[in-house]
C-alpha cells in the first residue's frame, strides 16, 4: 500500500499526439481514485505510465515516494487489470493466478495456497482447472482481479475493466470490486469513461480532458461543485445557460442569459478547484463578464404559467423581479424514467431544458404543450466561466 | 442518467483497444437452389470435368503402381505390391529417400529459425534495417527457382564448396524461408500485446515473457512453418538439381532421372508414396495453422 | 508501442541488443541470398573456358551471344507464348470451377474440391508431369485405352510434344489459379447476388454486374501468378516436351549442368529475370489502372 505521485508528467506519441500534458496527481494511500474522461483524453496512457509500459517525456512517477520513472514494468510491483483482461489463454485459471507468484520465486506449495485463497476470495473455488475461454465474462473478470491481487501489489490499476460487460453483471462486479478493494485496503487507480461508474465506485475522481486534469474531488464535490462547464456537462446531466454577469454581491451573481432572462446563481465553494485555472471561484467575476450558469435537472422547479399572458414576448416574466421571474417554457415531452419523471421543456428561443421530479414527489397537472415557468434556487445553480 | 447540454455523446474510442466492429459472417448459405438456367448447368458440368482433370492423373499413377505388369493393359491384369517391394529394397531409392528427408528436415529447421528470430525481433522492435531483412527474406517467393538455383551454383563454385548436402540444406532453407516467415508473423500479429504486458506486470522479465507467453501462443504457427518448409523442400526439384551437381540425389531427382531411362512402375510407386506423404503433411499443416484456406 | 527498456539499461544498449539478435537472420539472408544474387550477375560477365571452368573477366560476350543467336530469342518468345497460353487456359478452366466451388457447391463437395486442389498444389512437378507422361503414353495411357476400345489401329503416344507440354503446364498451375480466385469469389456477399435478383436481374446478368466485377482482382492476380510461375518452370517442359518445347529455364539448366557453361547460364538468367521484372512492372501499371475502373465492360457508367 503506497501513495502514487505523478509530477508534471507529459507524454507525446510519435506523430505528435500529446496524450498526457503536464499532469500532476497524488493518489493517497488506500484510496480508490478514478480517472474519468471521454475517450482519447489520456486516461490509459496515464495508467500505463504508472505501470511502466510507457515512459513519460517529461516529469516523474513516484510509487511509495520512490522515483520509478525509469524502472521497468516487471520491477514496479503494480497489479494491473487490462481492458482485454489479458488472461493467458494457454493456462488454466489456477496457473494464471500462480503466474505472478512464481515470477516472484514463491515456493510452489505456498504459491498454490495463496492462489486458491485468492480464487476463494473472488468466489471462484472449483474453477481452478478451467481455461479462461470456458468461463463467463463476469468470471473471467474475477480471475483477472485475483491474478492481479495475488502477488499483493502495492498499487492496483484497472483500465475500463467493465466496458465489455452487460449492465447487470457490471453492477454486481462493481460492488464486488469495491468490497475487494476495501478488504485489501489497496491504493487503486481506476480508469473509465463512464461517469456513473466513477461516481458509485470512487473515493475521488480526476476528470480528464485533452491530456489534462480538469478537476479532482470527491464524487459529491465534482457533482455539486463542478469547476468547469466541461465537468458539469460530463458528470451528470445539466442545463447550461450562457450569459453575462449583470451584478455580483459576494457569492451571489445575477446573470442575463443570451435570451434575455435574468437568473441568479452562486459561485462554487471552491472545494474541488485545486487543479483548475478555469475555475470561476476566483475573484474576477464582475459585471459584463461572459459566464455560463449550470443547473442540475433535479434543481429545476416548474410552475404553471398563465396561458393568456404568453403573448409574443416573454411578457409574463418580470425581468427585473430579482431573478425570480424565471424562464417561460413550453412542455415538449414527459418521460417516465424509473423512479423519475423527466420534463423536456423549450424556451421561446428554442433551448431545451430538462427537469426531473421524483415520482410521487409532486405532480404538476400539466401535459404536453402546456405552458410553465422554470425557476431554481440560486444556491443550487453554479456560475462557471464559459 | 444521461447528459443534456452541450456535451458530446460518449462515443467509444477508436485507438485500437476496443473491439472493432465485427465483420458479419460472409456467405454461409450454400445455395442449393437450381435455377432453370443453362449457363448454370454448364458451370456445374465444368466443375466436375475439371475436378476429374485434377484427380484422374494421380489415380492413374496409383493404378499403374499396383499393376503387376510393366505396362498398363486393358483390362488390368490384377493387383500386386511388387513395385513397392522393389522400391523399398533398392539401395538407390532408399538413399534418395534418406537424402530427401535429411535435406527437408535440415532446411525446414534452418528456414524456420531464420523466420522465427526475424519475426520476433521485428514484432517488438520494428527497426528499419530489420524491415529490409524481412523484405529480403520474402524475395525468394518472387524469384523463379531456376534463377535462384543458378545463383547458388555461382556462389558455391566461387567459394569452392560445391556438391555437398549442406549446400542443399542452405539453399532450401533460404528458398523456403518466406513461408514460415509469413505464418509466424501472422501468428504474432494475432497475439494480443496486452498478454505480454500483463506477464511483465506480474513480474516476468522479457526473456521469461517470451518463454512462458509469446512462444506458447505461436507454437502452432511455428510448427506449421516447419511443416511447410519441410513439405516444400521435399517436393522441390530444380534448385536441388542445380545445387547438388549430380552428387546428392533426392527423391524428386531420382524420379526424374529414372524417367530418362525407363518407365518402370517403381517410379509410380515412389510417386504414390510421395502423394500420400504430401497429402498428410498438407493436412497436418492446415490443421495446425487453423485452416489456411477456408 | 515501445515497452520501456530495462531500468539500468539505456536505450542505446537495447538497440545494440536488437542488432545482435538480427545478426543471425540478417547474416544468413545477406550471405546466402543477397551475395549469391550478386554472384549471379558477376558470373554473367565472366569468360567461359570451353571444356570446363571459367576465368574471371569483364566481358559482354555472354550477353552478345544471348541476343545474337536467333535460338535464344526464339526460346524466349516461345516461353512467353507458352506461359501466356497456360495462364489463359488456367483462367478459362479455373473460373467456372472456382465459381461453382466457392458459391454453389455443398459443404462436402467444397471440402473435396479444396482438398484435391490444395494437396496437388504442393506436389512436386516431377510427379505431376510424370503422371501425364504415363497418361499420354502409348504403352499405358489413353492411347492404350483407345486402342483397346478399337478406336485406333494401334496404341498412339501423345507425349512428349507441344500438346503434352501445354496440358502439363495447365495441370501444374491450375491449383494456383483456383486458390487465387477462391478468396475473391468467396468474399462476395451472397446477399448482394440475392439483392440483384430481387431487383429482377436474371442470374446471368447478376453474375455479370455483381460477381464478375468483384472477383476481377483475384482473376487478374491469379493470371499473373500462373504466367510468372510458368515462365520459371523447368520440370514440365523437360519431361513432357521435345527440344522444340524447351523453355528458357530448360536452356539455362542445360547450359549450367550439361554444357558446364555457368557464365552463359548466368547471363541468360539475368536476361530472364529482367524480362520477368518488366512483365511485373507492366502488369502492376495495368492492374493499377484497372483498379480505378472496377467495372470492365460497362459503358453506361
Ligand atoms: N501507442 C500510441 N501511439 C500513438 N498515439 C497513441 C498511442 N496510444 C494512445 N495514443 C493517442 O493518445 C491519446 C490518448 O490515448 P489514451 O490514453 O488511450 O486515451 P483514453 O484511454 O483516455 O481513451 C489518443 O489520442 C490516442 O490516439
Ligand atoms: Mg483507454
Amino acid at each position: 500500500m503506497s501513495q502514487v505521485d505523478l509530477v508534471e508528467v507529459t507524454k507525446t506519441f510519435p506523430g505528435g499526439v500529446k496524450a498526457v500534458d503536464g499532469v500532476s496527481l497524488t493518489v493517497r494511500q488506500g484510496e480508490f481514485l478514478t480517472l474519468l474522461g471521454p475517450s482519447g483524453c489520456g486516461k490509459t496512457t496515464s495508467l500505463r505510465m504508472i505501470a511502466g509500459f510507457e515512459q513519460p517525456d517529461a516529469g516523474r512517477v513516484l510509487i511509495g515516494g520512490r522515483d520509478v520513472t525509469r524502472v521497468p514494468p516487471y520491477e514496479r510491483d503494480t497489479g494491473m487489470v487490462f481492458q482485454s483482461l489479458a488472461l493467458f489463454p494457454h493456462m488454466s485459471v489456477l496457473d494464471n493466478v500462480l503466474y505472478g507468484l512464481r515470477m516472484r520465486g514463491v515456493s510452489r506449495t505456498e504459491a498454490e495456497r495463496r492462489a486458491r485463497e485468492m480464487l476463494a476470495l473472488v468466489q471462484l473455488s472449483g474453477y481452478e482447472h478451467r481455461r479462461p475461454h470456458q468461463l463467463s465474462g463476469g468470471q473471467r473478470q474475477r480471475v483477472a482481479f485475483a491474478r492481479a491481487l495475488a502477488v499483493n501489489p502495492s498499487i492496483f490499476l484497472l483500465d475500463e475493466p467493465f466496458a465489455a460487460l452487460d449492465a447487470k453483471i457490471r453492477d454486481e462486479l462493481q460492488v464486488e470490486l469495491r468490497r475487494l478493494q476495501q478488504r485489501v485496503g489497496i491504493t487503486t487507480v481506476f480508469v473509465t469513461h463512464n461517469q456513473r461508474e466513477a461516481m458509485t465506485l470512487s473515493d475521488r475522481i480526476a476528470v480528464m480532458r485533452d491530456g489534462r486534469i480538469e478537476q479532482i474531488g470527491s464524487p459529491q464535490e465534482i457533482y455539486e461543485d463542478p469547476a468547469t462547464v466541461f465537468v458539469a456537462g460530463f458528470v451528470g446531466m445539466t442545463n447550461l445557460f450562457r450569459g453575462h454577469v449583470v451584478e455580483r454581491a459576494g457569492r451571489r451573481v445575477r446573470v442575463k442569459t443570451e435570451e434575455g432572462f435574468v437568473v441568479e446563481a452562486e459561485l462554487g465553494a471552491g472545494t474541488g478547484n485545486g487543479a483548475s485555472k478555469d475555475s470561476a471561484a476566483a475573484g474576477d467575476v464582475a459585471p459584463g463578464k461572459p459566464v455560463t450558469v449550470s443547473v442540475r435537472p433535479e434543481s429545476v422547479r416548474l410552475e404553471p404559467r398563465d396561458q393568456d399572458a404568453r403573448g409574443g414576448s416573454p411578457a409574463g416574466v418580470d425581468p427585473s423581479g430579482g431573478g425570480q421571474g424565471g424562464i417561460p417554457v413550453t412542455v415538449d415531452l414527459i418521460r417516465f424514467v424509473g423512479e423519475l419523471i423527466e420534463y423536456h421543456l423549450y424556451t421561446p428561443g428554442g433551448q431545451e431544458i430538462i427537469g426531473t421530479y421524483q415520482r410521487g414527489q409532486r405532480t404538476l397537472s400539466m401535459g404536453q404543450g402546456g405552458a410553465a415557468i422554470v425557476r431554481f434556487d440560486p444556491k443550487e445553480a453554479r456560475v462557471l466561466w464559459r | 442518467m444521461a447528459n443534456a447540454g452541450p456535451r458530446p455523446a460518449p462515443s467509444r474510442p477508436g485507438n485500437g483497444e476496443d473491439m472493432g466492429a465485427g465483420i458479419g459472417p460472409v456467405l454461409e448459405r450454400p445455395s442449393r437452389r437450381r435455377w432453370p438456367d443453362p449457363s448454370l448447368a454448364l458451370v456445374g458440368t465444368t466443375f466436375w470435368v475439371v475436378l476429374a482433370f485434377i484427380v484422374v492423373p494421380l489415380g492413374v499413377l496409383a493404378a499403374v503402381s499396383v499393376h503387376p505388369g510393366r505396362f498398363m493393359t486393358f483390362p488390368p491384369q490384377g493387383f500386386s505390391l511388387r513395385w513397392y517391394q522393389t522400391l523399398l529394397t533398392s539401395s538407390q531409392w532408399l538413399e534418395a529417400i534418406r537424402n530427401s528427408l535429411v535435406v527437408a528436415l535440415g532446411s525446414a529447421v534452418l528456414a524456420t529459425s531464420i523466420a522465427l528470430v526475424l519475426a520476433l525481433v521485428l514484432d517488438r522492435y520494428p527497426v528499419r534495417f530489420g524491415e529490409y531483412m524481412r523484405r529480403l527474406g520474402m524475395m525468394p517467393l518472387f524469384l523463379p527457382p531456376v534463377i535462384m538455383g543458378v545463383a547458388f551454383v555461382a556462389f558455391f563454385y566461387e567459394i569452392g564448396f560445391s556438391g555437398r548436402i549442406e549446400n542443399l540444406i542452405i539453399a532450401h532453407g533460404i528458398f523456403n524461408a518466406p513461408f514460415p516467415l509469413l505464418l509466424i508473423s501472422s501468428g504474432l500479429s494475432k497475439v494480443n500485446r496486452e498478454l505480454e504486458e500483463s506477464a511483465m506486470n506480474l513480474g516476468a522479465r522479457p526473456a521469461t515473457v517470451l518463454r512462458t507467453v509469446t512462444l506458447p501462443l505461436i507454437r502452432a504457427d511455428v510448427f506449421a512453418g516447419v511443416l511447410f518448409a519441410f513439405l516444400l523442400s521435399l517436393n522441390e526439384y530444380i534448385v536441388a538439381f542445380l545445387v547438388s551437381g549430380f552428387t546428392v540425389v533426392t527423391l524428386p531427382i531420382e524420379i526424374f532421372s529414372s524417367l530418362r531411362y525407363s518407365f518402370s512402375p517403381v517410379i509410380a510407386a515412389a510417386s504414390v508414396l510421395f502423394i500420400a506423404g504430401t497429402g498428410f503433411l498438407v493436412w497436418l499443416a492446415d490443421r495446425l495453422a487453423g485452416g489456411l484456406w477456408d | 508501442m515501445a515497452v520501456a527498456g530495462g531500468g539500468s539499461r539505456s536505450a542505446k544498449q537495447a538497440n545494440r541488443l536488437v542488432y545482435l539478435l538480427l545478426a543471425y537472420p540478417g547474416g544468413m539472408l545477406v550471405v546466402f541470398f543477397l551475395v549469391p544474387l550478386i554472384m549471379l550477375v558477376v558470373f554473367s560477365v565472366y569468360r567461359n573456358i570451353p571444356g570446363g571452368g571459367w576465368e574471371t573477366a569483364f566481358t559482354w560476350d555472354n550477353y552478345v551471344r544471348a541476343f545474337e543467336r536467333g535460338l535464344y530469342r526464339d526460346r524466349l518468345v516461345f516461353t512467353l507464348q507458352l506461359s501466356a497460353l497456360t495462364a489463359l487456359i488456367c483462367l478459362a478452366m479455373g473460373y467456372p470451377f472456382t465459381y461453382y466451388l466457392a458459391r454453389r457447391a455443398s459443404p462436402l463437395v467444397r471440402r473435396i474440391g479444396l482438398a484435391a486442389t490444395i494437396s496437388t498444389l504442393w506436389l512436386t512437378y516431377v510427379v505431376r508431369s510424370y503422371a501425364w507422361s504415363v497418361l499420354l503414353s502409348s504403352t499405358s495411357g489413353i492411347g492404350r485405352l483407345l486402342f483397346w476400345l478399337g478406336l485406333t489401329e494401334r496404341p498412339v503416344g501423345y507425349a512428349p510434344g507441344y500438346v503434352a507440354t501445354l496440358i502439363g503446364m495447365v495441370y501444374a498451375f491450375l491449383p494456383f489459379m483456383i486458390l487465387s480466385l477462391y478468396g475473391s469469389l468467396r468474399a462476395v456477399d451472397p446477399s448482394m447476388e440475392e439483392a440483384s435478383m430481387n431487383l429482377g436481374a436474371r442470374p446471368w446478368r447478376t453474375f455479370w454486374h455483381v460477381v464478375l466485377p468483384l472477383s476481377w482482382p483475384g482473376a487478374a492476380s491469379g493470371t499473373l501468378l500462373v504466367f510468372l510461375l510458368a515462365m520459371g518452370n523447368y520440370v514440365v517442359p523437360s519431361i513432357l516436351g521435345q527440344p522444340a518445347q524447351w523453355t528458357m529455364p530448360v536452356i539455362i539448366t542445360n547450359q549450367v549442368m550439361y554444357e558446364s557453361n555457368v557464365p552463359f547460364g548466368a547471363a541468360i538468367s539475368v536476361v530472364l529475370m529482367a524480362v520477368l521484372g518488366l512483365v511485373l512492372f507492366a502488369a502492376g501499371k495495368l492492374l493499377g489502372a484497372a483498379r480505378m475502373n472496377p467495372y470492365p465492360g460497362r459503358r453506361d457508367s
